[in-house]
């Protein structure tokens, strides 16, 4: 067996496990970037995506100003390419985290990579709420709270969860790219150890195991967001 | 005082639409009194669903004055606007149920999750309102379904779930907005006679909005009639279903095709001097009476009846007959005002008009 695997992916085993090169490492790497960049990005995309649809001229709570101000920070963090959004942020890096190089140092691009694209598409899951059923919950004397999380969040819960899970899959993509501020991950290790060495065998592995994380995220999403629907049965 | 519950005086409702200044609501009062059930009938886009929403403020209003319940909701005008403060006006929305065409319930809640819903702010603690939820549950025939899921339910389950979300908060007043426009037949008449036991039982005020007279005729005492923005006619149903003015109004109740009928059979008739066409509309006492005959025994009037129909307007039978009355001329006057002393409404009709 491992003078198979010897033969035809000779460079893998020779990456090692958990060197600065190791598969483990580069895993451990891209669990890191895509965890805290998810939620910190999350976070914020929620937030917006919440402001969004409450500020619409549309909305339980029109005001254009908020509404304005929300809509073009995520229209502008949303037209950089990710990879000139790394340099470009470059000084706010260094200002948060103390570095511009390395894996924590991805964060905050990652961060500001993903949240916009979260906050649109948080946006279109809650505007899938029929507006009948919040006139409702107003007409029974819904608070604000009740509205956005009674409502808004519960509501739209299944379209929530199928959304993160195409944000979470998009993150996955961008932590790749992350190599470029020396952040480390499979990305890296498909590009710098594995097509820029011509160990094409190390490209194929990195590549199979994101391939891997990418479905077991998409099926894990799925059966969440069909388990949280009960509009139809 | 008064007793009437809803006041809505000179309300307007307008939009600012691209270029042009929709006027949604123009110009309208309405006064609704306790324990009415007040149907507002009208085809879409008459501005009925605009009108209730301004009870509520779910709609505010452009200008005019709201008051519910003594309370002055919002008053605007030229100089001067006054508003309910907002926490005020969610604790009073409580006292105003509303349900819904499509039900408007919280589709990820169970059934007695969303009466809970309602409960939430109330000064209940969690056991009493998950007490309160189930007894209103009860009270709309669903003790089996309170663990259901809205998708579950059928149309009819879901409005009653919505009835009973709606009354959670003990209120004094209850807009149905064209609630039962989403269901069968059988499933309407089930909510309209839940609605008219509410309204006995509880002393529930109900405004009613329709397109489908149907509904209106089964249970409301007093009926508004809506179009472009305007009420056109208003009056007690049995005035508006026996007496109606406008010709929307005659459209709605019916009265326009049953006279067409009529009318057509008359083209083939010639009316010689002696005969007349009556429209005749009875109800009450006088639907028991047997007044051809009187008409003929008294007054040597022969009565040949060419259109009739009998309605029901909150199980009160109305009879609308259009007649030939033979007979000489000063015998038909008498038989005319024996029918009017004996609560027949009896309307000569025109030839010319024919």
């Amino acid at each position: 067996m491992s003078e198979f695997l010897a033969k035809v992916f000779p460079n893998v085993l020779a990456q090692g496990w958990t060197d600065e090169a190791g598969w483990l490492t580069a895993i451990g790497q891209t669990f890191y970037m895509t965890f805290w960049s998810f939620l910190f990005g999350g976070i914020l995309g929620l937030l917006f995506g919440i402001g969004l649809v409450l500020t619409t001229p549309e909305g339980v709570y029109p005001n254009k100003v908020i509404f304005n101000i929300c809509d073009k920070i995520v229209s502008f963090f949303r037209a950089i390419p990710f990879i000139i959004l790394l340099a470009f942020i470059a000084p706010v890096t260094q200002l948060i985290v103390h570095t511009q190089i390395g894996t924590t140092a991805a964060l905050v691009p990652l961060s500001l990579g993903v949240f916009p694209f979260y906050a649109r598409q948080v946006q279109v899951a809650l505007s899938s709420v029929d507006q009948g059923i919040i006139e409702a919950a107003q007409s029974v004397g819904a608070t604000f709270f009740d509205i956005v999380f009674t409502v808004y969040l519960r509501e739209a819960r299944s379209e929530i969860a199928r959304v993160t899970t195409v944000t979470l899959i998009s993150l996955i993509g961008l932590t790749a790219m992350a190599g470029a501020i020396g952040a480390g991950g499979l990305g890296n290790t498909a590009i710098s150890y594995g097509y820029n060495r011509f160990n094409n065998d190390v490209t194929v592995v990195a590549t199979l195991i994101v391939l891997i994380l990418v479905v077991v995220v998409q099926v894990i999403g799925d059966k969440l967001a069909t388990s949280l629907n009960h509009r139809s049965n | 005082m008064s007793n009437s519950i809803i006041e809505l005086s000179n309300i307007k409702v307008y939009f600012q639409q691209h270029q042009s200044l929709i006027k949604a609501i123009d110009d309208v009062s309405l006064t609704v009194d306790q324990g009415d059930i007040y149907g507002v009938v009208g085809y879409s886009g008459a501005g009925k669903s605009t009108l209730v929403r301004v009870i509520n403020l779910l709609q505010e209003p452009t200008a005019g004055k709201v008051t519910v319940n003594n309370d002055i909701f919002f008053s605007k005008n030229e100089q001067s606007i006054q508003r309910i403060d907002k926490k005020d006006l969610r604790t009073k929305r409580r006292k105003i149920g509303m349900i819904f065409q499509h039900f408007n319930l919280l589709n990820e809640q169970t059934a007695i999750q969303n009466v809970e819903f309602a409960l939430k702010h109330s000064s209940l603690n969690e056991k009493q309102r998950q007490k309160k939820a189930e007894h209103l549950l009860e009270l709309v025939d669903l003790t089996e379904q309170k663990n259901h899921f809205p998708a579950q339910l059928s149309g009819g389950q879901q409005q009653r779930v919505a009835i009973a979300r709606a009354l959670a908060n003990d209120p004094e007043i209850l807009i149905s907005d064209e609630a039962t426009s989403a269901l069968d037949p059988k499933n309407t008449n089930q909510i309209l006679d839940l609605l008219k036991s509410l309204n006995q039982k509880l002393g529930l005020t109900i405004v009613l909005i329709t397109h489908e007279m149907a509904a209106v005729k089964r249970i409301a005492n007093k009926v508004a009639v809506m179009e472009q923005g305007k009420i056109i006619e208003r009056g007690n149903l049995i005035d508006i279903f026996t007496n109606a003015k406008e010709p929307l109004t005659q459209e709605l109740v019916g009265a326009q095709n049953a006279s067409r009928t009529a009318i057509k059979l008359l083209q083939n008739y010639e009316l010689t001097e002696n005969e007349e066409i009556y429209h005749l509309v009875y109800s009450g006492k006088s639907i028991q009476e047997p007044l051809t005959t009187r008409l003929f025994e008294k007054f040597n009037v022969e009565t040949s009846i060419i259109y009739g129909n009998v309605d029901l307007l909150k199980e009160k039978p109305i009879g609308t007959l259009y007649v030939i009355l033979h007979g000489e001329n000063k015998a038909r006057q008498q038989a005319k005002q024996y029918l009017l002393s004996h609560g027949v409404l009896a309307e000569k009709l025109e030839t010319e008009a024919v």
